[in-house]
């Protein structure tokens, strides 16, 4: 789909325990409606093995992860969900994307809404992405504690070609390196220190040979209940 | 304001939408409710002794008033930006929607909360300038119950709001407690 401009491939990912909705048009208006042409679902584990392909109504609104992926994520663990749009091409300009609502079920903690990863396509201007030499991804986290344990989620949509991601760490003017490798379709989840030497954890960055789909997440201990999920953004291209 | 009425004759319609059937209804409809409109604010006018001068940014907000004013008391607001947005209900979380007005007039925006094609009620906000005010969602209707034989998760209920003026959205999301728990705040685009 690298050569479509009416493509969009975005990425999130599942974890058994949460109301996990996805909209597969935000925003649908009447115009909308008549933009999206087909969806397609692929769900993988970490090791980017297929574990499940499903064909989505155009017509349904929002598509609920958790009555799809709750047992193949009991089973697998996390689980990467990677949505295949394809709109009729006069929804451009108009910058297509998906949002979600994220919830750990029976939990004090709040409702996540988030904007899924987009790794390719979406505007033309994108779609050029996955054969660029180097993508750098940024996120700078609120001052204050917010979470007890922070991560990254990254996962690699290619389908073919294995990738190395490094995530930068930034504890004031120090910098913590770490080098992630994913093969086709696998993801992970890298781990970062809330504090490092007195100095607390103020921005994260990621580093890979093509576009992947990443998320800084915050958890709250002991519960590990999602408190933080959000796209990083691209600062370089 | 033609815009403005093509849309509330849109709204009788349907799918809410143009089509080849509705266009000539539309196009007239919406000619003859910017023309009422504006006989009937220059008509006012006249009563008050205004006078109105186009160029004037206090005649842009003494029409604005008197428009928004007046279907205000009907319960509507002038459809000038219309977003479509979903809420989330369930029986441990929700997401409320902070509405900001990013004019420097009043602003008036209509929300009507839909669930499954059925509207489950209206409600007016009336935002000061560059104000902004928490939606409850639950003001529109019950979270499902939980406990309930055969209850369902987490519902989708489709949003629209219409303003006159510009104004923006955020998601506030909330678990278990509520409003009285600790919540998230999330930017809409």
């Amino acid at each position: 789909m690298s050569n479509s401009v009416s493509a969009l491939l975005s990425a999130t990912f599942y974890e058994p325990g949460y109301d996990h909705l996805v909209e597969l048009v935000h925003q649908r208006d009447p115009e909308a409606r008549r933009r999206l042409s087909s969806l397609d679902l692929s769900a993988y584990g970490p090791d980017g093995k297929l574990l499940l392909e499903h064909g989505l109504d155009t017509r349904d609104e929002t598509l609920d992860l958790g009555a799809l992926l709750a047992s193949t994520a009991r089973e697998h663990g996390r689980v990467m969900a990677v949505f295949d749009a394809r709109y009729e091409e006069d929804a451009f300009p108009y910058r297509p994307h998906h949002y979600a609502y994220v919830h750990r079920t029976g939990s004090v903690t709040p409702a996540l809404y988030y904007a899924v990863s987009a790794a390719l396509g979406g505007v033309p201007d994108r779609i050029g992405d996955m054969s660029r030499i180097n993508n750098f991804d940024t996120y700078v986290f609120r001052r204050g504690p917010h979470a007890a344990r922070y991560s990254v989620m990254l996962g690699n949509v290619g389908r073919f070609a294995p990738t190395e991601a490094q995530v930068f760490a930034y504890y004031g003017a120090e910098r913590v390196e770490e080098t992630v490798f994913l093969g086709p379709r696998a993801h992970a989840e890298v781990a970062l220190a809330p504090e490092r030497g007195g100095q607390p954890l103020t921005r994260v960055e990621t580093k890979s040979l093509f576009r992947l789909a990443g998320y800084v997440v915050g958890r709250r201990e002991p519960s590990g209940d999602l408190v933080l999920f959000d796209h990083l953004f691209t600062f370089f291209k | 304001m033609f815009a403005a009425a093509g849309r509330i004759v849109l709204g009788c319609f349907p799918g809410n939408h143009a089509t080849k059937n509705n266009l000539l209804v539309v196009l007239v409809g919406a000619f003859f409710s910017a023309g009422v409109f504006f006989v009937l604010v220059f008509w006012v006018a006249s009563v008050l002794n205004i006078s109105f001068n186009a160029r004037d940014e206090n005649t842009v907000f003494i029409v604005s008033w008197m428009i928004g004013g007046l279907l205000g008391l009907a319960g509507r607001a002038i459809p000038a930006f219309v977003r479509h947005q979903y809420a989330y209900v369930g029986p441990d979380s929700r997401s409320h929607l902070l509405v900001m007005n990013l004019s420097n007039v009043t602003n008036r925006v209509r929300v009507v909360a839909s669930r499954e094609g059925r509207v489950l009620g209206a409600r007016l906000l009336r935002l000061p300038p560059m104000g902004s005010t928490l939606l409850d969602i639950g003001t529109f209707g019950s979270a499902p119950d939980s406990s309930a034989p055969g209850s369902a998760g987490t519902e989708v209920w489709r949003l629209r709001l219409e303003g006159a003026a510009w104004f923006n959205l955020y998601i506030v999301g909330a678990g278990a407690r509520n409003l009285e728990g600790p919540l998230s705040l999330m930017h809409v685009k």
